[in-house]
C-alpha cells in the first residue's frame, strides 16, 4: 500500500477563488524520497499547506489517502498525530514558549492520541539529549523560545530537530534550503539524511537543484501551473538546472 | 524545568472542565440581618469581641462612606449595587469562640477546603505553606501557627490579632490605606469581618510561604476581608492569596483592603491567584471584585513585589500599589489579567516615588477574549525629591477574537530631571500562523492557545512561587476555554 | 461658573454682526448650546487632568471687536516665501495678506465668500473651546485645493494676536479642504505682539481620497499669552495626512488634535515638539480614531522642558471594532532639563479589533550622561554639548516635515528659539 496517494487534487484560495492546484496526481511508497521542483508560483507551497490542512484553501476535487485513511477529512493536529510533518518554509516564532516545552507538548499529544503513556520529565530530557547529539546540535537550543530570535539557519535546523523528535511517517520539507548558506545547507541535509528510514517517506519541495545534491531523491517531479508536468529520476533535476523552467511555464503565463 | 513539566501536564488535564470550584458547602451559618447601618456594624464588632476603639474606627469609616460615591472613572459597566441587599456577616455556626484547634473545626469545612485543594489537617498539609482559611466572613483555621511562633512570627486572623496584639494593629492599620481612601476602602473599613495578619520580626526570614485562602460560600453575602502584613527591619516574607466562590446567578460583592508595610531592608512578596466565580458565558452572575491593595516601602532598601494572576470575577477593580518612601526602595508589579465572555477588568498599579534612588518595575499582560474588556490603568509618579528614581513599564495586550477590547491607560508624572521613566505598550493577537504551527505539531486548539498564552505571560508567571505557578498556568488555559474555534 | 460662561459668550453678538449666513448662524446656535451644556473644564475633567483651565478663565479676556492692522508683523512667524493670509485677531487682513499669485488649483478666501463645509468636522459637545470658537469666530480662512492638483508652493496662514491694554480673546478659524488626488502643503504661524492675549483657534482639515497634505504649525505666541487650539482632521482612502506641531510660545497653551482615519490604506503622521522654559505650560492632546480597516498611524511627540516649565502629552488611539489590520504606533519622549521642570504623559490605547499592531512608548528623563561626556571628551563645552543634544532631539521631528521650504523654515524657527533659550 502506498503511504500517500494524491488523486486529481484541485484546490483554490478561499478568499479570491483563484485555483492553484489543478489536478495533482502523486503516489509515494513507504521509504521513498520524492522531490517536487518548480518555478515560483507553481503551487508547490500550496500543496504542502493543503496536505497539512491549513485554513484558507478549498479543495474542489480529488482525494488524498494517507496510510489508508482520508487525509482531507482530518484536522491539522490530527494529521500531525497521524504522522504527517511539515517543515515550514517560514518557521513561526512563539515568544515565551521554550522549544523543550513545545516539543514535549507535541510528543505527548501524539502519545496520548495513540493511547500511550506520556513521557515524564527525565525520559524526555534523555530523549532530547540523544536527538540533539545525533543531529550534531547543541541542546542550548531547547531552552530558547520557539524560533524566537533565531537566525534563518537556526530556524531550519530547529525544524529538522522537531522532525527527529516527532518521528513522522511522512515529512514534507517546504523550501528547506531557502535562505541557507552552503554550510547550513550541509548541516540541515545531513540531519534529513540521518532520518531517512525504510518506513519514512519524504517530499522535498525546492526551487533549486542544489539541495538535491545533498538529499538524493528517488523520484523528481516538475510542477508548474498547479500540475505535475513531468516525472523522472534524480537526473531530471540536473537537466532542469541546465535548462531552467522555461519549457513548463507557458501555461502558467 | 520541573515547573514547566508539571505545567504541561496540567495544561493537558484541562479537557472540558469549567469552573470547578462552583459547588456550595451546605453548612449551618449564622448571619447578621441583611443591610448596612450602624447597628450591623455594632453587631459585627460585638460578634468579634472587639475593643471599643475598633468599633469607633469602624463607625468613623462608615460615616465617611455615607458621604462618598462609587468611583466612575474605570472603564467598567456596572449595574448599580444595592448595598442594603446583602449580608455583611456570615459565619459557620460553631462554638462561641471559634475553634481552638483544627480538631474542633467542622469536618464539613475541612472537606470543603480539601475539595479546593487546600488540605488543612496538619498531616496532609502542603509542605512549606502555612494557610489561613477564610470562609465567608471569618477565619476558620490557621495552620502551622506554632511552628511560626517559635521564630516570633505572628500569623493569625486579624480578629485574633486585634485581641492578642492590639498595639501592632493600632499602630499600623489604616496607615497605608486610610479609612476614607476611596469608596470601597471606606466600606471595607466599616464592615470588614476578618482577614489575615502577619508580623515578621526584625531580621527573621519567614521559613515558609504564608497563605490565605478566601472562600465565599453563602448566597447574598459580601466578603470584606482586611489583610495587614508588617515586615520589620531586615525581614522577609512571601505571602500567597487564593480565592474561589460558588457558581451563582446573582452578583456577589468582594471588597477587600490589603496593607503592606516594609521597614528598613525588609522584603514582602505578595502573590495572588484570583479565581472568583466569573459568571457564565452570558455574563450572568459572578463576583464584583473591588480591592484596594497598597504597600508602603517605609524603610530604606525595602522591597515589595506584587504578583497577580487575575482570571476570575465578573468585575475586577484593583490597583496594587507601592509608595516608595525609603531611599533605594523597590516596588514591583507583575500582572496577568485574563477576561473572557463578559468579564471586565480594570487593573494596574500606582508607583509613587518619594525617596532617592527608588526603583519600580511594572510588567502587565492583559488577555481579552469573548466579549470581554480588559484595561490596564497605571500611574508612575516621580516626586521632586526622588533623585535618581527609575521606572520601567511594559504593558502587553493580547486579543483573542474581534468582539473584545484591550485598553492601556498609563499616567506618567515626573517632577525630577534625574529620574528615568520608560514605558512600552503593545497590542497583538495570537496569529493564525502560530496556531497552525502548533496544530501541525499535533496540539489541539485549546492546548495551542493555552501554550501560546502561557508563553505570552511568561515574564509574570516566573515570578509566582512554585506552589502557585502550576495552578495559575492551568487556570490560564481554563479561563480561555471556548475562546477559539 | 455660569458667570464665566456668559462672559466667554460676550463676543457672539459682535461676531454675528461681522459674519453671518444661514449656515453659520445655525452653527453658532448649536455651538452656544454645546458650550453651555459642556461647561468649562474643572479639576475633575479627565481630558484636562494635567492642564488647569483656571488661568484661561481668570484672564477674564474681553472679546475682540475690531483691531487695526499693524504696520508690520512680528518677525517670528515661519519665514516662507509663499502665498500668505494674515489673520489679525481672527479677522483676515486684506493689506497684510499676499494672495495675488495663487498657484493653479488653490483657492483662499474668507468664509463670507462661501462657507460650504465650515463646521463639518469640528466637534462641539464636550469641547468647550472648540464650541466657543464656533460661536464667536469673526471670520474664517477657507482654503481649497482642487481635485487632482499638485500645488508645490505651500500656503501660509499667519495668525496674529495684537497687544491690547486689557486681555482680549480672539477666535481664529481655518478650514482646509484638499480635493481627491490633490497634493498640497499648509503652514500656520501663531504669533503675538505681546501682552496678555488669548487666541482660541479652530482648524478643520478634510483630506479627500488619494490626496496628500502636509500641515505644519508653529505656535510662538507672546510669552504672556494663552493659546488653545483644536484641529479636527479627516483623511480619506489611500490619502496621506502629515501634521507637525511645534509649540514654543505662550504662557499656557493647549494644542488638541482629533484625527479621524476614515479611509482604508491611508497614512497618518502626527508629529510634534514642545519646547518650554520659564513658567510655560504646554499641553499636547491628540485623539486618533481608526474608523476603518487597513490604516497606518505614526505618531511621535517630544518635549524639552527647562526652567519651571510643565509639558503635557496625552495621546489616545482608538481602534474601532472591524478596524482590522490597523498599524498604529505612538512614541512620546520628554527631556527634563531642570529641577523644577515637570512632564506629564498619558498615552492611551483603546482597542476593539484583534488583528492589529498597536504600540505606544513613553520615556521621561534627562540627557544621557555618557553622550554628554563623549561630546565633552571631543572638546565641546558642557553647555554646547547640551545644546547640541537637545537640538538633535527636536530636529528628529522637524526633519520629518515633507515640504522642504517648511522644514527649513521650521528648523530656523526652532534654532532661533534655542539660541534664546540656551544663550
Amino acid at each position: 500500500m502506498p503511504l500517500i496517494e494524491i488523486k486529481n487534487l484541485h484546490a483554490r484560495i478561499e478568499d479570491d477563488g483563484k485555483e492553484i492546484l489543478k489536478g495533482i496526481d502523486l503516489t509515494i511508497e513507504p521509504g521513498e524520497v520524492h522531490a517536487i521542483m518548480g518555478p515560483n508560483g507553481s503551487g508547490k507551497s500550496t500543496l504542502s499547506y493543503v496536505l497539512s490542512g491549513r485554513d484558507g484553501y478549498e479543495i474542489t476535487e480529488g482525494s488524498v489517502m494517507f496510510d489508508g485513511v482520508d487525509l482531507l477529512e482530518m484536522e491539522p493536529d490530527e494529521r500531525s498525530r497521524a504522522g504527517l510533518f511539515l517543515a515550514f518554509q517560514y518557521p513561526v516564532e512563539i515568544p515565551g514558549v521554550t522549544n523543550s516545552t513545545f516539543l514535549r507538548e507535541a510528543v505527548n499529544a501524539r502519545r496520548k492520541g495513540q493511547g500511550e503513556k506520556e513521557v515524564d520529565a527525565l525520559q524526555f530530557v534523555k530523549m532530547m539529549r540523544e536527538k540533539t547529539k545525533k543531529l550534531g546540535m547543541s541542546d542550548e537550543m531547547l531552552k530558547r523560545a520557539v524560533n524566537f530570535g533565531f537566525s534563518g539557519g537556526e530556524k531550519k535546523r530547529n525544524e529538522i530537530l522537531q522532525m527527529a523528535v516527532l518521528e513522522p511517517k511522512f515529512a514534507i520539507l517546504d523550501e528547506t534550503d531557502s535562505g541557507l548558506d552552503i554550510d547550513a545547507l550541509k548541516i540541515v541535509s545531513d540531519g534529513v539524511n540521518s532520518l531517512r528510514d525504510p518506513s519514512r517517506s519524504m517530499l522535498v519541495i525546492t526551487h533549486y537543484q542544489r539541495l538535491l545534491n545533498y538529499i538524493v531523491p528517488d523520484k523528481v517531479h516538475v510542477m508548474a501551473d498547479g500540475k505535475i508536468q513531468r516525472t523522472g529520476g534524480k537526473e531530471l533535476a540536473e537537466e532542469l538546472e541546465a535548462s531552467g523552467y522555461a519549457d513548463y511555464q507557458e501555461d502558467a503565463a | 524545568m520541573v515547573a514547566t513539566i508539571e505545567t504541561e501536564q496540567t495544561v493537558k488535564e484541562l479537557g472540558a472542565q469549567k469552573y470547578k470550584y462552583g459547588f456550595v458547602t451546605d453548612i449551618d451559618m449564622e448571619k447578621a440581618p441583611k443591610g448596612l447601618n450602624e447597628d450591623i456594624i455594632r453587631f459585627i464588632s460585638a460578634k468579634k469581641n472587639e475593643p471599643e476603639w475598633m468599633l469607633e474606627w469602624r463607625l468613623k469609616a462608615y460615616s465617611r462612606w455615607l458621604d462618598m460615591t462609587s468611583p466612575d472613572w474605570a472603564k467598567l459597566n456596572i449595574d448599580p449595587i444595592d448595598y442594603q441587599d446583602a449580608y455583611y456577616y456570615a459565619a459557620p455556626k460553631s462554638k462561641d469562640d471559634g475553634p481552638k484547634s483544627l480538631d474542633e473545626v467542622d469536618p464539613e469545612l475541612l472537606r470543603t477546603y480539601e475539595k479546593l485543594g487546600i488540605p488543612l489537617k496538619e498531616q496532609e498539609m502542603l509542605a512549606g505553606v502555612a494557610v489561613d482559611a477564610v470562609f465567608d466572613s471569618v477565619s476558620v483555621a490557621t495552620t502551622y501557627k506554632k511552628k511560626l511562633e517559635e521564630q516570633g512570627i505572628i500569623f493569625c486572623s486579624i480578629s485574633e490579632a486585634m485581641r492578642n496584639h492590639p498595639e501592632l494593629v493600632r499602630k499600623y492599620m489604616g496607615t497605608v490605606v486610610p479609612q476614607g481612601d476611596n469608596f470601597f476602602a471606606a466600606l471595607n473599613s466599616a464592615v470588614f469581618t476578618d482577614g489575615s495578619f502577619v508580623y515578621v520580626p526584625k531580621g527573621v526570614r519567614c521559613p515558609m510561604e504564608l497563605s490565605t485562602y478566601f472562600r465565599i460560600n453563602t448566597a447574598d453575602t459580601g466578603q470584606f476581608e482586611r489583610t495587614l502584613i508588617i515586615a520589620d527591619e531586615g525581614s522577609y516574607v512571601s505571602y500567597l492569596e487564593g480565592c474561589t466562590a460558588p457558581q451563582r446567578d446573582e452578583n456577589q460583592l468582594h471588597a477587600a483592603v490589603v496593607e503592606l508595610i516594609a521597614l528598613d531592608n525588609a522584603e514582602i512578596k505578595y502573590s495572588t491567584v484570583q479565581n472568583w466565580y466569573p459568571g457564565d458565558e452570558n455574563g450572568v452572575g459572578g463576583i464584583y471584585n473591588f480591592v484596594t491593595k497598597r504597600a508602603a516601602c517605609r524603610g530604606k532598601n525595602s522591597k515589595v513585589s506584587w504578583t497577580q494572576v487575575e482570571t476570575g470575577s465578573a468585575i475586577t477593580w484593583k490597583y496594587p500599589s507601592c509608595i516608595l518612601q525609603g531611599d533605594n526602595s523597590v516596588g514591583e508589579f507583575y500582572s496577568v489579567a485574563i477576561t473572557n465572555n463578559h468579564q471586565q477588568a480594570d487593573t494596574g498599579t500606582k508607583m509613587i516615588h518619594l525617596g532617592k534612588n527608588t526603583r519600580s518595575t511594572i510588567i502587565s499582560k492583559g488577555i481579552s477574549a469573548g466579549q470581554a474588556d480588559n484595561t490596564y490603568r497605571g500611574l508612575v509618579s516621580i516626586m521632586p525629591k526622588a533623585e535618581g528614581a527609575r521606572n520601567f513599564t511594559q504593558c502587553d495586550s493580547l486579543l483573542i477574537g474581534d468582539k473584545c477590547g484591550a485598553h492601556t491607560v498609563p499616567y506618567i508624572e515626573s517632577k525630577n530631571p534625574t529620574a528615568r521613566i520608560e514605558h512600552e505598550a503593545t497590542t497583538a493577537k495570537i496569529s493564525e500562523d502560530q496556531l497552525f504551527y502548533c496544530k501541525q505539531r499535533g496540539l489541539g486548539d485549546e492546548d495551542a492557545v493555552g501554550l501560546i498564552v502561557n508563553g505570552f505571560c511568561k515574564e509574570v508567571m516566573k515570578e509566582l512561587p512554585m506552589e502557585f505557578s502550576v495552578e495559575a498556568q492551568k487556570l490560564i488555559g481554563i479561563s480561555l476555554e471556548g475562546s477559539v474555534g | 461658573m455660569s458667570d464665566a460662561l456668559d462672559h466667554f459668550l460676550m463676543g457672539v453678538g459682535g461676531a454675528k454682526a461681522q459674519l453671518s449666513s444661514p449656515h453659520i448662524d445655525a452653527l453658532r446656535d448649536r455651538a452656544v448650546a454645546a458650550f453651555k451644556a459642556t461647561g468649562l473644564p474643572t479639576a475633575r475633567t479627565e481630558a484636562w487632568k494635567f492642564t488647569s483651565a483656571a488661568p484661561l478663565i481668570k484672564a477674564n479676556a474681553a472679546p475682540v471687536v475690531t483691531s487695526a492692522d499693524p504696520e508690520t508683523l512680528p518677525a517670528n512667524a515661519l519665514a516662507v516665501d509663499c502665498p500668505t493670509v494674515v489673520l489679525v485677531d481672527g479677522a483676515i487682513s486684506e493689506t497684510l495678506s499676499t494672495l495675488d499669485n495663487l498657484p493653479k488649483g488653490l483657492t483662499v478666501r474668507s468664509a463670507s465668500a462661501g462657507d460650504a463645509g465650515l463646521g463639518d468636522l469640528l466637534p462641539l459637545e464636550g469641547f468647550p473651546f472648540a464650541a466657543l470658537n464656533t460661536a464667536s469666530f469673526r471670520d474664517a480662512v477657507m482654503i481649497e485645493v482642487a481635485a487632482g492638483q499638485t500645488v508645490e508652493t505651500p500656503v501660509h496662514i499667519v495668525s496674529l494676536s495684537t497687544h491690547a491694554k486689557v486681555p482680549q480673546i480672539s477666535h481664529p478659524r481655518i478650514c482646509i479642504k484638499v480635493g481627491k488626488g490633490a497634493i498640497a502643503a499648509v503652514a500656520e504661524s501663531h504669533i503675538g505682539e505681546g501682552g496678555v492675549s488669548f487666541a482660541n483657534v479652530a482648524v478643520e482639515v478634510d483630506v479627500a481620497d488619494d490626496a496628500v497634505l502636509t500641515h505644519v504649525k508653529l505656535q510662538d505666541e507672546s510669552r504672556d499669552g494663552f493659546h488653545t487650539a483644536m484641529t479636527a482632521s479627516k483623511v480619506g482612502e489611500k490619502a496621506t495626512y502629515e501634521n507637525v506641531v511645534i509649540q514654543m510660545g505662550a504662557s499656557l497653551a493647549r494644542n488638541e488634535i482629533r484625527h479621524t482615519i476614515a479611509g482604508s490604506h491611508s497614512e497618518s503622521r502626527l508629529l510634534g515638539a514642545y519646547l518650554g522654559d520659564g513658567d510655560q505650560h504646554l499641553d499636547n492632546t491628540t485623539f486618533v480614531d481608526h474608523a476603518v480597516a487597513d490604516t497606518e498611524l505614526d505618531e511621535v511627540y517630544k518635549g524639552v522642558l527647562a526652567g519651571k516649565a510643565r509639558g503635557v502629552f496625552q495621546g489616545k488611539i482608538l481602534v474601532r471594532p472591524d478596524s482590522q489590520r490597523t498599524d498604529g504606533n505612538q512614541m512620546s519622549r520628554a527631556l527634563l532639563l531642570s529641577d523644577k521642570a515637570e512632564a506629564n504623559l498619558k498615552p492611551e490605547l483603546e482597542i476593539y479589533a484583534d488583528d492589529v499592531k498597536c504600540s505606544h512608548g513613553a520615556t521621561v528623563g534627562e540627557l544621557e550622561e555618557d553622550q554628554l561626556f563623549y561630546l565633552q571628551a571631543r572638546g565641546l563645552s558642557r553647555p554646547a554639548a547640551r545644546a547640541l543634544l537637545v537640538d538633535a532631539f527636536v530636529m528628529e521631528i522637524v526633519d520629518r516635515i515633507s515640504s522642504t521650504s517648511l522644514r527649513e523654515a521650521m528648523a530656523d524657527a526652532v534654532r532661533a528659539h534655542f539660541a534664546r533659550m540656551f544663550k
